[in-house]
């Protein structure tokens, strides 16, 4: 393989999208070749950059999950009340009454329940998928992340959870509202615990906790009074609900 | 005989059919901060990216059981939200307006301009093919095919499009004193 195929093929070669013979060929080459290793770190880098930059200027999409999750709601009932079956119309007459009793907090809900699922999203995204390199690990890009995000001293130490160690930390947007995300290691276990200073943050959220968040995971949402955030893991592994509810008690 | 028939049909009747609910806020709902990202970019003005998100959720939806268990379910949200802008246009041709949050980024000072700030505006001023191939591959992380599916082009213009907006867009950056601090 030559410089010119490398070029070629670098797009699908960024997307991880090339396998067999051609990722050999392709690695090989990169590897004998300074130039074309400058080249795909600079698309790389390039990447990267422009992804934070267009995330750090994500609109807040909790509106538009808001109505979509009435209408989804809507689209229900009028599926139930088409059952022609007793055992169904108690079960419609609690949900219309639900709905005349709640539709703001049912929605308020619902939006954030969709936060802790994105939170989950992200966090496989993240920790299996290995998607985002723009992570802060070493002491000094940790501590000057902590000073610029938060004004609390000592957040870090406080929100690591009981046995556990700090890993990592990057910023990520969750549904339009910049979160940061924090990853603890247990053994083998990691625990996510997504954060958003009150002051930054759209809706104030109740605590929710979801057993199934997808992708193997459980996720817990917390909000107090002055911050808001969710909690990730492996379902059964981590006690998500338990280290929320610490952090509710915390700050 | 009939009576079976009769009977077959009404215990058809109180059968719900299959609630897509949880998989669907599962799967596709986290996916809604990118398409609104993408929709801004193809309408422009934030009121009418929120109804083509929204129209796009809810016809995601409609049709939750058609999606292919397993595949990327991004991908099939943002084929959706591409067809559903297609067909808008088709129905109304109409100039892209500029929204104020692109005028408010024009006229800041520059000593208040972030880096990411210079990255996004480095960005706008790329053709809107480039923008579009490179939100979707570069910040959307869909892959190669997933975005030719959704721009309905073939893999190849996707790929050297795509070479030609990164070119582009550090040719763009190189004139400022970002890329220099960046070495990209």
């Amino acid at each position: 393989m030559n410089c010119e195929s490398v070029q070629d093929l670098l797009p699908l070669y960024l997307a991880g999208e090339l396998t067999g013979e051609e990722l050999a060929g392709m690695q090989n080459h990169i590897d004998a070749c300074e130039a074309c290793m400058q080249s795909i770190s600079a698309d790389r880098q390039l990447d990267d950059v422009l992804r934070t930059a267009m995330l750090e200027h994500s609109s807040d999409v909790s509106g538009v999950l808001q109505r979509v999750h009435t209408e989804m709601a809507t689209s229900v009932w009028k599926r139930m009340l088409h059952v022609r079956s007793l055992r169904f119309a108690a079960l419609a007459a609690m949900v219309v009454l639900t709905a005349v009793l709640g539709v703001s907090s049912f929605r308020a809900h619902q939006v954030q329940r969709t936060m802790a699922l994105a939170a989950a999203d992200d966090h496989y995204s993240d920790l299996v998928l290995l998607r985002h390199p723009d992570w802060a690990y070493q002491p000094e890009d940790v501590a000057r992340f902590m000073l610029e995000e938060f004004s609390q001293q000592d957040l870090l130490a406080a929100i690591t959870p009981q046995g556990a160690r700090f890993e990592k930390v990057r910023l990520c947007n969750l549904g339009g509202a910049q979160y940061a995300h924090f990853v603890f290691r247990t053994g083998s276990t990691e625990t996510s615990v997504f954060l958003i200073p009150n002051g930054q943050a759209r809706n104030r959220n109740d605590a929710i906790h979801l057993a199934d968040a997808g992708h193997g995971l459980e996720a817990s949402g917390f909000s107090s009074a002055h911050m808001t955030g969710v909690v990730v893991g492996n379902k059964g592994q981590v006690q998500t609900q338990e280290i929320a509810n610490r952090m509710v008690g915390m700050f | 005989m009939e009576l079976d028939d009769v009977k077959f049909v009404r215990g058809t009747s109180l059968t719900m059919p299959k609630d897509w609910t949880f998989e669907f806020e599962t799967v596709a709902l986290p996916h809604a901060g990118g398409l609104l990202r993408y929709a801004l970019h193809l309408e422009g003005e934030k009121a009418r990216a929120e109804d083509l998100v929204q129209e796009t959720l809810l016809s995601a939806w409609r049709h939750f059981h058609q999606f292919e268990q397993g595949t990327n379910c991004k991908a099939w949200l943002f084929q959706i939200l591409k067809n559903l802008h297609s067909k808008q246009m088709r129905r109304m041709i109409r100039k892209p307006e500029v929204s104020l949050e692109e005028d408010e980024s024009r006229l800041a000072a520059p000593e208040r301009i972030s880096a990411n700030q210079q990255v996004r505006d480095a960005f706008a001023r790329l053709t809107p093919e480039h923008q579009e191939v490179l939100q979707l591959a570069a910040v959307e992380g869909l892959g190669i095919r997933e975005v030719a599916d959704v721009l309905q082009v073939p893999q190849g213009t996707v790929m050297s499009r795509l070479s030609r907006a990164r070119a582009s867009l550090r040719s763009v950056l190189q004139t400022r004193a970002f890329v220099r601090k960046e070495g990209l």
